[in-house]
């Protein structure tokens, strides 16, 4: 800090002393024992021996000399006083000048020091002017200082707030690095899956057309083994109907060994070798007629195992139309599978872009935001000196306003006493923003943790 | 100078005769019943021999009017005139809606000769006579023409009476009465 400017007043008691006190008495007793001592010695001469006239002349010229010498000394004496009254006006003037009140009129009734108090007068009121023009603009730019006091303050604090959103920024920025790699890395995973996923769905469509075409060809070859069976199934139609038919001449062959049995009856003992004829007739129409009944009901066991067939060929017709209807639908669903899968893909990549663009972008922005640190740091380095500068200035300010304000411009009175020291109490207050100043200073000049990204 | 065959054989029936070998007893026929098997209405049923004239295929009638449902009509028979009756009708006394009967049996019997349609014909049979059940279930429409019958191949053969079909009061009259006419026709 500045030292402290103070007027300190004049001390003038001794020549206060000497031209105030004991000349005036001191001259009368010089000038009583003066005369006291030469009526002294004429009397001693006159006693002791003869005078002549000169001595006598002398003795008697003397005292007058002397009275006329002290009548001479009254008059300086009393010029003297009154320039020493004048000049003690003058010197009680100065006096309270020294001390600083600026107030203080000098007397101009003293026609020796007439001229001098009205310097003095005219020079005060210089003075006093002067301070006054002092105090006023003095008195703006300490407001004004205290202005800035405040701001660069708000500024410290703004630039702690900032420091505390730039570190939280770059943690968020830190994380979103983070995430965005992670997003990166699933991202690669989830086109990998993809990517095996269309393979996978490509190669069910590789086998969609295989199994199409498998199905295809199975579809004909039932088709044409139903076409056989058709065929066969009328050959066995045919079969059938012959069967029928030669049961049918059984019938009719028995009907005529019935009735060559009958005739044969009726012809008597002629007849008896056509009953013979007609009992082997009977005998072999049983076998016939076995067998026949062996046959059409093999056949028709054929013709509903044909009939079965025919069905089942068509009901696997059926199905295999089914199944070619589903594998049409597969590979349709598969073809969409496959485009949703690539549309994935390229959704997927361009989500790895993005994420790789911001965690580029998060890149700059944390180094943006290190920049921003420091450079707020840097401000509030400078708010700080700032303000300790302001600080200062604001104290010596405030040193200068009470060394011009131990100059009395004007008659104070009691209330203003009152508003002065209360200034004072404000003044030293003040000390506790320095003391927050430190402490700021204290903590900007703490470790700070440097996140890397 | 050897021996003929004859006067060999004639040696070898000496030897066995001299060994007095018995010769086999030739056991007598077994009294067999001898039919024709055939179906009425679906019934299996047999005939005895000598019970039927003929069997012939169905010929074409010519319908008479006013007769009674069964009477299918007259059909031209070896220069005569034959009745041909339905043994569907016949026996199970309702109209017959079914399969055309290919063949009849011509019975002739005095005062009777007519043809009877038949649901199928098989053979004639011979069965032992001792194996004849008298006492068997019969299809009710046809116990009363029935006279016991013989098992074939697990399955009861009922013989039918033809005297007794004969005897039958309604095969006497084949004149539609005013209750008759109302019946329905069959397709035969």
């Amino acid at each position: 800090m500045p030292p402290r400017v103070r007027l300190l007043p004049l001390r003038g008691k001794v020549m206060n002393k000497v031209l105030k006190t004991g000349v005036p008495n001191l001259w009368l007793v010089v000038m009583a024992l003066g005369v006291l001592g030469c009526i002294a010695g004429v009397v001693y001469a006159l006693s002791k021996a003869q005078l002549d006239a000169g001595t006598l002349m002398a003795l008697i010229g003397a005292p007058g000399v002397l009275a006329v010498a002290l009548l001479a000394y009254r008059g300086q004496r009393r010029r003297m006083e009154y320039t020493e009254a004048g000049v003690a006006e003058i010197n009680r003037a100065l006096v309270k000048i020294a001390e600083g009140d600026l107030t203080v009129q000098v007397p101009e009734d003293n026609s020796v020091t007439r001229d001098i108090a009205k310097e003095i007068n005219a020079s005060t009121q210089r003075q006093r002017e002067l301070i006054r023009n002092i105090k006023t603009p003095f008195k703006v730019s300490t407001e004004e200082i205290t202005k800035i006091g405040g701001i660069a303050e708000g500024q410290v604090e703004k630039g702690r707030e900032l420091t505390r959103s730039v570190v939280e920024s770059t943690t968020a920025t830190t994380e979103m690095v983070r995430t965005s790699e992670e997003i990166k890395q699933s991202t690669a995973e989830a086109a990998r899956t993809s990517e095996r996923n269309r393979q996978r769905v490509a190669q069910g469509y590789e086998l969609t057309k295989d199994m199409s075409k498998a199905s295809a060809d199975v579809r004909e070859s039932v088709q044409e083994t139903s076409k056989s069976a058709k065929r066969q199934g009328e050959l066995i139609q045919s079969v059938t109907a012959a069967a029928e038919y030669i049961q049918a001449l059984n019938t009719k062959i028995s009907v005529v060994a019935i009735n060559t049995r009958i005739e044969a009856e009726k012809a008597g003992e002629h007849g008896r070798p056509f009953l013979g004829i007609a009992e082997a007739i009977g005998d072999l129409m049983r076998e016939a007629e076995e067998e026949g009944r062996k046959i059409i009901s093999q056949v028709r066991m054929l013709q509903n195992l044909s009939a079965d067939n025919l069905s089942s060929m068509e009901n696997t017709v059926g199905t295999v139309v089914t199944i070619l209807e589903y594998i049409d639908r597969l590979d349709s669903s598969l073809e969409e599978i496959n485009a949703g899968s690539s549309a994935i893909t390229k959704i997927i990549t361009s989500v790895d872009d993005a994420a790789g663009q911001s965690a580029t972008t998060a890149r700059h922005m944390n180094n943006s935001m290190d920049a921003i640190r420091e450079r707020n740091l840097d401000i509030s380095e400078y708010s700080e000196s700032t303000l300790v500068g302001v600080s200062a200035l604001t104290a010596s300010m405030r040193d200068v306003a009470e060394s011009l304000s131990q100059f009395r411009i004007e008659e104070i009175t009691e209330t203003e006493r009152t508003l002065a020291a209360i200034e004072d109490l404000k003044n030293i207050q003040g000390a506790k923003k320095v003391y927050r100043e430190e402490e700021m200073t204290a903590l900007e000049t703490a470790k700070i943790e440097r996140v890397s990204v | 100078m050897g021996i003929s065959a004859f006067q060999s054989l004639e040696l070898l029936e000496r030897l066995h005769a001299y060994d007095n070998v018995p010769a086999p007893e030739v056991a007598p026929p077994p009294v067999t019943w001898v039919g024709s098997s055939l179906g009425i209405a679906g019934v299996p049923l047999l005939i005895g021999a000598g019970e039927m004239d003929e069997l012939i295929e169905t010929p074409s009638v010519t319908t008479i009017p006013g007769t009674k449902p069964w009477v299918l009509g007259v059909a031209a028979y070896k220069g005569g005139l034959l009745p041909i009756y339905s043994g569907d009708v016949l026996f199970r006394k309702r109209p017959y809606i079914g399969r055309v009967r290919d063949y009849c049996m011509v019975i002739r019997r005095p005062g009777m000769h007519f043809g009877l349609t038949l649901s199928h014909v098989q053979r004639d049979l011979r069965f032992p006579i001792d194996q004849r059940i008298m006492e068997h279930e019969v299809d009710p429409d046809f116990a009363e023409y029935t006279l016991g019958g013989f098992m074939y191949k697990g399955e009861f053969l009922a013989v039918l009476d033809i005297d007794k079909l004969v005897a039958d009061e309604e095969l006497a009259n084949a004149a539609a009465g005013k209750a008759s006419s109302t019946k329905g026709k069959s397709n035969e």
